[in-house]
C-alpha cells in the first residue's frame, strides 16, 4: 500500500504549490511565497530560499515577452535574442533550432531511430506479468543478470542500487527523474510524450519489486507537454494496480540532476546537494531508503521483462548491454532521437543523423556541460559509459551537439563555461566563485590563470556539477589550444 | 578572557551556559553548550543575550534600612542585627517567601531556618502561583509532582498534545525540540489554547477553547477514547485504581456536549482524543516499539478557580491510555523559572518536608535529629493565604528572598494595601523592586553569576552553578545572608548557631541529598564530573531517572479523580466589562520583568504593553494596530499599546504580565483562588478596553481627567 | 580501527576532520560547526586520503586507510579555494574560538581587499536592526552556518540562503529586515558565524 502525498510532511508540498502559482500568475511575489509557505507549514525565509533557487521561478511579472531560447544547439542554429524577448536558458526543442514559445509535445517524427525501447507504446501488461509470474526473488536476479545501468548518466547498475535500498529493512520511497535539465538532451521528453504507457510498466515493475510506500516522478516544471501526456497515461482504463504515483512538476535547474539535490527538492528544501554518505539508498526521502532512476533507466526494465535478460544482453556491450537513447542537436541534417546500442560508434551516429548541414563536422559535444568536446580525431571512439577521453567527454545523458563548419566553437565552448558558471547553486565555494571566473580567464584568454582554477574547481567542488564543469573547457583547450591564446 | 561553565537563570529549561568574563569582570558572551543533554547546544534570546543584567547599575549594592520614611545605605552587621531582633520578636506571626530563581541550597537554608529557628512551616514559594494545581493533582493521583518524562522524550513521541502554554515564548528551548521532532521525524502535534499561539503555524490540530473550558475538552477527549474502544485496558486494570466512579461521570457527557461547551468541532475533539491515545508508528521507529504521547501543560490549566480540576482532567486522560512510564510517552507541568522545581524539592512549601516527605514520625524524626530540635508537625500558610492573613494580624513579619509579590499577586491594589500593614518586611535581593520599596530592611543579594550551587530543571536534572564574576558591591549569597540572620537568633531559641556554619554550597548540597532520599546519590563531586543529573538518584552509584513510573507509582496505584466542568470562572463579563482578560508571558521579557527592564535589548524589541485584541474589538472599540490604549477591570487599570490579531478570539484580550512603564496586568486580575491549591485566577477576568486619548488634548478642551 | 594521518596512526572516530583536530593538526574547518552535521559548503578542510582529494568533515575516518594534509597538491588546491574565499568580500575571521585555523587566517590577510570583482557585487548589506547583533554582509562567506543553525538546530527558520550561484545570499526573507523577521534572537547564528558577519552587538547593559 502506497503512502499518499498527503501522509508525507507537509512541506513536501511545497514544489508543487510553487508550480502551480507559477503556472497560474506568471511568476512569484513574496506574498504569495508567504502564502505558500504557511499552507506547507514551513517558514517563509525557507519558503523563499527554496523557491529562489529554482531557474524557471521568475519573481518579477514577465508581461508580454516572448521566450527565446539560447541554448547551445539555438545557438549554434544562430538564435539571437530580439528587443523585447525574454531569454530563456535551453529549452529542450534543440531538434528544432532555433526554438521560441511555449512547450510543444515532442513530435513523433524527431524519433528518428527506433529500438526495442521505442517501439511502438505497450498495448498491454506482459512485461509486468511476466516479472510477477517469475517471483520477487527471481525478478531480482533477472535484473542483475540482465546488466542494466542507470541511463541518467552514471550508468551506475540498477541491481545494486536496488538491492543497497533493500538491505535496509524499511519502507523504500521510489523516485523517478524525469527534472531533464541538461541542454542537448530530450530524450525522457520523447519517451514521456510518445511511450508513457512503456515508462509506467517500467515504474510498475519497480513497483512491485521494490514494494515502496512511495512512487514520486519528478518532471522538467517546463515539459508541460511531457506532464500532461503522462497524466493522461495514468488516467487511462486498464493501468497496473500497484502504480499510484505522485508527479511532481520541478523547478528547473541543472543541479537538479544531481540526486540529492532532486530530493532537497521534493522535501521543500533548498535544491542543492546533500553530503554522502549516507546515500540515498540508506537514508533518502525524508530518511527513507530511496531509489532513484531516471525515467530510461526504467522503460528499459519494460524491455528486460519482456524480451529477457539474454535478449536484453544482446545489444550494446558486455559490461553496459542494451540501448541509449541518443539525443542528437545542432549542425546535422537530422537532429532528433536515435536509439542505438551501447557502444555504438560516435562516427556511425553522426552518419545516422545525416551528417554535418555545413561542410563537414568539426566537433562534437558529448555529455553536455560537465562532458567534454570531442574534435574529428576522436569521433571513432565507442559510446559506452566511462571516459570517452581523458580530457573529460563522456557519454552522459546521450546528449551529442554537433558543430560543423559554419559553427564558432570558441563561442560554443564559451557557451558551455557561462552555462556552468550560471548554473551553479551556490553552496560551495569553489563552484560558486570559481566557474564564473573560468569563464572570464576563458573571455581573457589567459590560460596561465585558468589551468590551476581548473584543478581546484575539479577536486575541490561538493557534487558532480562542479566537479565537471572544467571538462568542456579543458578538451577544448586540449583540441584547439589557438582559439584561446 | 574566562570562560565559566553554569546554567541559565531564567526559565525552567535549564540550559547549559557558558559565561565568557572579560578582564573588568563582565559578561562579554555566553555560548551555548552542545554537550548539555537538556539543552542539546541551544539556547534562546535571554539566555544568551540576557544576562547583562547582573552588572546593571541599578543592582543593590549595600543594606538598606528604613529610617523617617526613607530607604537608607547601612552596614551589614547594623542591618542583620535589626532583622533578627524583630524576626524574633515576631516569632509566631512569621512567615517566608523563597525564591524559585536562587540556587537549591539558598532554598534548603531558607526552610531549614524557617522551621528550625522561627519555628514554623509558613514557607512558599512561587510555584503557589503557577504549577500548585498541577502538583496538588499529581499527588493526589499519582504520589509526585515532577514532570515524568525527558524533554528528550518529546522527540520520541508520536504525539505531543500542548495544553494552555506557549513553549515559543517561554520555553524556547522546549518548543525547538518540539519543531525538531515535529519537521524531522514527523511527530503529531495538538494544540489547545484559547490563543493562537506560535506552535499552531506546525500543528495537526488546533482546539481553540473557550477559557474556562478546559475539564470539557479533556473529558470529552476521554469520551471519545473510550467510545473508540482505544483505551489501555491492562494498564487500567492493574495500575490504577478509581476507574469505575471516573468512568460513571465521563458517561454523564458525550462528546458533542462537551465540545459545545469548549466552543470547539466535535469531530477536532474526537480526533484530538483518539491521536492521543493511538498516535501512528514513525518511519524511524523499530518494531517493537510502543507510539507514545507526550502531554504537555502551562498556566492556562493551572491559573483558575477550577485549575485543580483542570490538572485532574488531564492526568485521569494519561491514566486512561497508558501515556505514562515509556519512553516517548510522559504528563510535563513545563516549569516557568530556573528553579521552581528545585525550591520545591529542597522543602520551601509549606505542606511538606525537603523531598515533599509528609509531616509525619517517620519522616520528620531524621531532620529533628540531625538538626537537634523538634520540629513543627503543622501544615504552614500557603503564600497566597499568608498575604491574604496579613489582614487579620496572623502574619506580622515577613522574609521575602527574591520574589516580587508586589508585582507577581493578582489585584496589586489589595495585595499593596495588606503589604503595607505588615510590622515588619524584610527583603532580599538583586534590585529595589515595588515590594521592596515598601520594607524596613533591603539585603543586598548575589545573582546566579556570582555564586556556586545548582539549579534543578523541569525534567528533574540538577545542574550546576558556578560562580563567574565576583560579588556586586558587598551583595552576598542568600544563603550566606539566611545562616547569618540565623546565628544572631539561634541563642535566644535554644537552638545551636553551628546549625548554620556551612563551609560552602557543597556542604550545604550533601546535607540536602543525605535528607532526601530521591537526591542521597548526588554529591558536588558528581555533578561536577558528569554534568547534571535526573533525580530520583538514591544511590551513588545509580545513573538517575530519564523518565518515572515504569513500573509503579509513588502511591502504588494511579488513581482516577472524576471530575466535571464547573463555573468557567468566577468573574463574568457584563455590559461595563465586556472582554474577558488573559494573561501570560513573551518571549522578551520574563515574568514581572524586574530581571529583563535591565536588558536594553530585550527592551528595545518590547518597551511598552503589547495588548492583544481581536480585529471584531478593535474595530468597535475604534482601536488600530499600534494606538495606545487603556484596559481597566473592576481593580485597576493598564496602558499599553493595541496589537490586533486574530491570534485572540472574539471578545477577549491577552497581555503579558510583565510590568513596563508602570503597567501590570497584576492591577486588573482578580484575587479569587482555586479552593485546594490556593492559585489566583490570573488567567480570566472581566475589563474592557478603550482607545487612550492624549492628554494634552484632553486638557486642551477643558475636559476633567479620568479616574 | 584506526587511520594514518600524515605518517602516524590515531583513532578513526568521526569524521576525517574529526581524527585531524584530535591528532592535533591544524586544518580550516570554515562551515563546520561543532554543533550541527558537516554542511560541506566551505571546501577548505581538504586532505588527501588514499590518493583523492576530499573535504574531511564529510568523510568518515574508517572509510580511509591513509590521510595526508600537507602534499604539495592538496595544499596548492586547498590555497587555491581559500584564495577564492578571500575575494568574496572581507571575511574577518577574528571570533576568538572560531574554526579558521592558521592556515585560513594567513591566506585571508594576504587577500585582504582582493576582489574577484563578480561575487560582492551584490552583497554588502548591512543590517543593525536587531539589537542583539548585526549582519555585515561584506564579510559573508556563505559557508551557510548561520542558516544551519537557525533551520536545523534551532528550528526557527527566519534566515534562509536565498537565491543560486553567485546570486546566493543570506536573507530573513524577501526584503525584510531581521527585526521584521521571525527571528527569535536566540543568537545561534551569531554564535555560528566563522567570519563575524554576524556579530554581537557589545555592551547590552547599560
Amino acid at each position: 500500500m502506497q503512502l499518499s502525498p498527503e501522509s508525507l510532511p507537509r512541506r513536501a508540498r511545497l514544489l508543487p504549490l510553487l508550480h502551480a502559482e507559477h503556472g497560474r500568475r506568471g511568476w512569484l511575489s513574496p506574498e504569495s511565497v508567504t502564502a505558500i509557505a504557511r499552507e506547507a507549514r514551513i517558514p517563509v525565509a525557507e519558503a523563499w530560499e527554496a523557491a529562489t533557487s529554482y531557474r524557471d521561478f521568475h519573481f518579477e511579472s514577465p508581461a508580454g515577452k516572448a521566450q527565446v531560447c539560447t541554448g547551445l544547439s539555438c545557438q549554434l542554429a544562430g538564435a539571437a535574442t530580439e528587443a523585447g524577448e525574454a531569454v530563456m536558458g535551453c529549452r529542450f526543442r534543440c531538434y528544432e533550432a532555433p526554438a521560441r514559445g511555449h512547450d510543444q509535445p515532442f513530435p513523433e517524427q524527431f524519433i528518428r531511430e527506433a529500438g526495442p525501447l521505442l517501439a511502438p507504446d505497450v498495448t498491454d501488461w506482459r512485461g509486468l506479468e511476466r516479472a510477477r509470474s517469475v517471483g520477487r526473488e527471481a525478478a531480482l536476479a533477472e535484473i542483475e543478470s540482465s546488466g542494466l545501468r542507470g541511463r541518467g548518466g552514471a550508468y551506475f547498475p540498477v541491481g545494486r542500487k536496488w538491492a543497497g535500498a533493500l538491505a535496509q529493512n524499511r519502507p523504500i520511497a521510489l523516485v523517478v527523474n524525469a527534472e531533464e535539465g541538461e541542454p542537448g538532451v530530450f530524450k525522457d521528453r520523447a519517451l514521456l510524450c510518445r511511450r508513457p504507457r512503456r515508462v509506467l510498466e517500467g515504474i510498475a515493475i519497480a513497483a512491485e519489486l521494490l514494494q515502496p510506500a512511495v512512487v514520486a516522478i519528478v518532471v522538467n516544471g517546463e515539459a508541460e507537454a511531457a506532464r500532461m501526456s503522462l497524466e493522461a497515461a495514468l488516467a487511462s482504463p486498464g493501468l497496473p494496480q500497484n502504480v499510484d504515483p505522485w508527479v511532481v512538476p520541478g523547478g528547473g535547474g541543472y543541479i537538479l540532476g544531481e540526486e540529492t539535490t532532486l530530493l532537497n527538492a521534493l522535501e521543500g528544501r533548498k535544491p542543492v546537494p546533500r553530503l554522502r554518505p549516507p546515500y540515498p539508498v540508506e537514508s533518502g526521502l525524508f530518511g527513507m531508503p530511496t531509489v532513484i532512476n531516471n525515467v530510461e533507466t526504467l522503460a528499459n526494465l519494460s524491455v528486460a521483462f519482456r524480451d529477457g535478460a539474454a535478449a536484453f544482453r544482446s545489444s550494446g556491450t558486455v559490461d553496459a548491454p542494451g540501448t541509449k537513447l541518443f539525443s542528437v542537436s545542432g549542425q546535422v541534417r537530422e537532429p532528433g532521437v536515435y536509439e542505438l546500442p551501447l557502444g555504438i560508434r560516435l562516427a556511425e551516429v553522426i552518419e545516422r543523423a545525416g551528417g554535418a548541414v555545413s561542410g563537414s563536422v568539426t566537433a562534437v559535444l558529448t555529455g553536455g556541460p560537465s562532458g567534454g568536446f570531442l574534435a574529428p580525431s576522436e569521433f571513432g571512439v565507442a559510446l559506452a559509459p566511462g571516459v570517452l577521453h581523458p580530457t573529460g567527454a563522456m557519454v552522459g545523458a546521450g546528449g551529442l551537439v554537433v558543430l560543423d563548419e559554419s559553427s564558432d566553437v570558441r563561442a560554443a565552448v564559451l557557451a558551455m563555461a557561462r552555462f556552468n558558471a550560471e548554473e551553479s547553486c551556490g553552496k560551495c565555494t569553489p563552484c560558486r566563485e570559481g566557474s564564473p571566473r573560468m569563464l572570464d580567464f576563458l573571455r581573457e584568454n589567459d590560460a596561465g590563470s585558468l589551468e590551476p582554477l581548473l584543478e581546484v574547481v575539479g577536486a575541490a567542488s561538493l557534487c558532480g556539477l562542479g566537479q565537471m564543469a572544467p571538462n568542456p573547457l579543458r578538451s577544448a583547450l586540449h583540441f584547439w589550444p589557438e582559439l584561446f591564446r | 578572557m574566562k570562560r565559566v561553565a553554569s546554567t541559565c537563570p531564567y526559565c525552567g529549561v535549564g540550559c547549559g551556559i557558558v559565561l565568557n568574563v572579560d578582564e573588568a569582570d563582565r559578561i562579554s558572551w555566553v555560548d551555548d553548550v552542545p554537550e548539555n543533554p537538556s539543552s542539546d547546544g541551544m539556547l534562546c534570546v535571554k539566555g544568551r543575550f540576557g544576562t547583562t543584567f547582573v552588572n546593571h547599575p541599578d543592582r543593590l549594592t549595600t543594606p538598606l534600612i528604613r529610617r523617617n520614611g526613607n530607604l537608607e545605605p547601612a552596614g551589614w552587621d547594623e542591618a542583620l542585627d535589626l532583622v533578627a531582633a524583630k524576626f524574633l520578636e515576631f516569632r509566631g506571626a512569621f512567615g517566608s517567601f523563597a525564591s524559585a530563581k536562587a540556587t537549591n541550597e539558598d532554598a534548603f537554608v531558607q526552610q531549614k531556618f524557617v522551621r528550625l529557628v522561627m519555628g514554623t512551616n509558613n514557607v512558599d514559594h512561587c510555584t503557589r502561583l503557577c504549577h500548585s494545581p498541577s502538583v496538588e493533582a499529581m499527588l493526589q493521583q499519582l504520589g509526585s509532582g515532577a514532570t515524568s518524562n525527558s524533554y528528550s522524550d518529546y522527540e520520541d513521541a508520536s504525539c505531543i498534545v500542548l495544553v494552555g502554554c506557549d513553549p515559543g515564548s517561554n520555553h524556547p528551548v522546549v518548543a525547538s525540540r518540539m519543531r525538531r521532532a515535529i519537521d524531522s521525524r514527523g511527530t503529531r502535534l495538538v494544540v489547545v489554547n484559547p490563543r493562537r499561539i506560535e506552535m499552531c503555524e506546525r500543528a495537526d490540530i488546533f482546539l481553540q477553547n473557550h477559557p474556562g473550558t478546559d475539564v470539557a475538552v479533556f473529558n470529552g477527549m476521554a469520551r471519545a477514547i473510550l467510545d473508540a474502544g482505544l483505551q489501555d485496558g491492562a494498564f487500567v486494570a492493574s495500575r490504577t485504581e478509581g476507574f469505575d466512579a471516573w468512568l460513571a461521570a465521563i458517561r454523564e457527557t458525550t462528546v458533542e456536549d462537551c465540545a459545545a461547551i469548549a466552543g470547539l468541532d466535535a469531530a477536532d475533539l474526537r480526533a484530538a482524543g483518539l491521536l492521543y491515545a493511538d498516535p501512528p508508528r514513525l518511519a524511524w521507529q523499530p518494531a517493537d516499539w510502543r507510539p507514545g504521547s507526550c502531554l504537555v501543560w502551562g498556566m492556562g490549566v493551572t491559573q483558575h478557580t477550577n485549575g485543580t480540576d483542570n490538572a485532574h482532567s488531564l492526568l485521569n486522560l494519561a491514566l486512561l491510555t497508558g501515556q505514562v512510564g515509556r519512553p516517548g510517552c510522559g504528563v510535563s507541568p513545563l516549569r516557568g523559572q530556573n528553579n521552581v522545581q528545585g525550591c520545591g524539592d529542597a522543602g520551601c512549601v509549606p505542606d511538606s518536608l525537603p523531598g515533599y516527605q509528609r509531616y509525619e514520625d517517620a519522616t520528620i524524626r531524621p531532620f529533628e535529629d540531625l538538626w537537634g530540635a523538634e520540629l513543627s508537625r503543622d501544615q504552614g500558610l500557603k503564600a497566597t493565604d499568608m498575604v491574604e492573613q496579613i489582614a487579620v494580624g496572623a502574619i506580622r513579619a515577613m522574609y521575602i528572598v527574591g520574589e516580587n509579590p508586589l508585582l507577581s499577586e493578582p489585584n496589586l491594589h489589595h495585595a499593596t494595601d495588606l503589604f503595607r500593614k505588615l510590622d515588619f518586611l524584610v527583603v532580599q535581593d538583586l534590585f529595589l523592586h515595588e515590594t521592596a520599596e515598601l520594607a524596613d530592611v533591603v539585603l543586598p543579594a548575589c545573582s546566579f553569576a556570582e555564586k556556586d550551587g545548582t539549579f534543578t530543571n523541569s525534567e528533574r536534572r540538577v545542574q550546576r552553578v558556578r560562580q563567574a564574576i565576583p560579588a556586586v558591591g558587598e551583595s552576598r549569597p542568600d544563603w550566606a545572608i539566611v545562616c547569618e540572620i540565623a546565628r544572631r537568633i539561634c541563642p535566644n531559641v535554644e537552638i545551636d548557631p553551628r546549625q548554620f556554619d556551612y563551609e560552602g554550597p557543597a556542604a550545604i548540597f550533601a546535607e540536602m541529598a543525605r535528607l532526601t532520599p530521591f537526591l542521597r546519590g548526588l554529591s558536588y563531586e558528581r555533578l561536577d564530573a558528569e554534568g547534571g543529573i535526573q533525580w530520583p538518584c538514591p544511590e551513588p552509584g545509580h545513573p538517575g531517572t530519564p523518565y518515572l513510573y515504569a513500573e509503579s507509582f509513588p502511591r502504588g496505584l494511579g488513581k482516577f479523580v472524576p471530575v466535571r466542568q464547573g463555573a468557567l470562572a468566577d468573574e463574568e463579563t457584563d455590559a461595563e466589562y465586556p472582554l474577558i482578560l488573559n494573561t501570560g508571558r513573551i518571549l522578551y521579557h520574563w515574568h514581572g520583568g524586574t530581571i529583563t527592564r535591565r536588558v536594553e535589548g530585550l527592551l528595545d524589541r518590547v518597551g511598552v504593553i503589547p495588548v492583544a485584541v481581536h480585529p471584531n474589538d478593535a474595530e468597535s472599540a475604534g482601536i488600530a494596530d499600534g494606538d495606545p490604549v487603556m484596559v481597566m477591570s473592576r481593580r485597576g487599570r493598564l496602558s499599553g499599546e493595541a496589537l490586533v490579531t486574530d491570534a485572540v478570539q472574539p471578545g477577549a484580550l491577552f497581555v503579558p504580565f510583565v510590568k513596563l512603564q508602570d503597567s501590570a496586568a497584576n492591577f486588573l486580575t482578580n484575587n479569587v483562588y482555586d479552593p485546594e491549591s490556593r492559585i489566583p485566577e490570573y488567567k480570566v477576568c472581566a475589563v474592557r478596553i478603550e482607545k487612550k486619548r492624549e492628554r494634552k488634548r484632553m486638557e486642551a478642551a477643558g475636559e476633567p481627567s479620568r479616574p | 580501527m584506526s587511520v594514518r594521518i600524515d605518517g602516524r596512526e590515531f583513532p578513526a572516530d568521526g569524521s576525517i576532520l574529526d581524527a585531524v583536530l584530535a591528532a592535533g593538526i591544524d586544518l580550516p574547518h570554515l562551515c563546520k560547526d561543532d554543533n550541527l552535521p558537516a554542511i560541506g559548503a566551505c571546501r577548505t578542510c581538504l586532505v588527501e586520503a588514499d590518493g583523492r582529494v576530499v573535504a574531511a568533515c564529510s568523510a568518515p575516518a574508517s572509510s580511509v586507510r591513509e590521510v595526508l594534509t600537507t602534499t604539495e597538491r592538496v595544499e596548492r588546491i586547498r590555497r587555491g579555494v581559500l584564495e577564492l574565499t578571500a575575494a568574496m568580500g572581507d571575511p574577518r575571521p577574528d571570533l576568538p574560538h572560531g574554526p579558521c585555523g592558521v592556515q585560513a587566517r594567513q591566506t585571508f590577510a594576504a587577500h585582504a581587499g582582493v576582489s574577484n570583482g563578480l561575487s560582492r557585487r551584490e552583497r554588502t548589506a548591512v543590517d543593525s536592526t536587531n539589537p542583539f547583533f548585526s549582519f555585515v554582509e561584506t564579510a559573508c562567506i556563505l559557508c551557510g552556518r548561520c542558516v544551519a543553525a537557525c533551520q536545523q538546530l534551532q528550528h526557527i527558520g527566519a534566515i534562509g540562503l536565498a537565491g543560486a550561484g553567485l546570486a546566493t545570499r543570506v536573507t530573513p526573507g524577501a526584503s525584510i529586515t531581521f527585526r521584521e523577521s521571525i527571528c527569535t534572537s536566540c543568537g545561534s547564528c551569531v554564535a555560528a558565524c566563522p567570519t563575524s558577519a554576524l556579530s554581537p552587538k557589545t555592551g547590552g547593559a547599560e
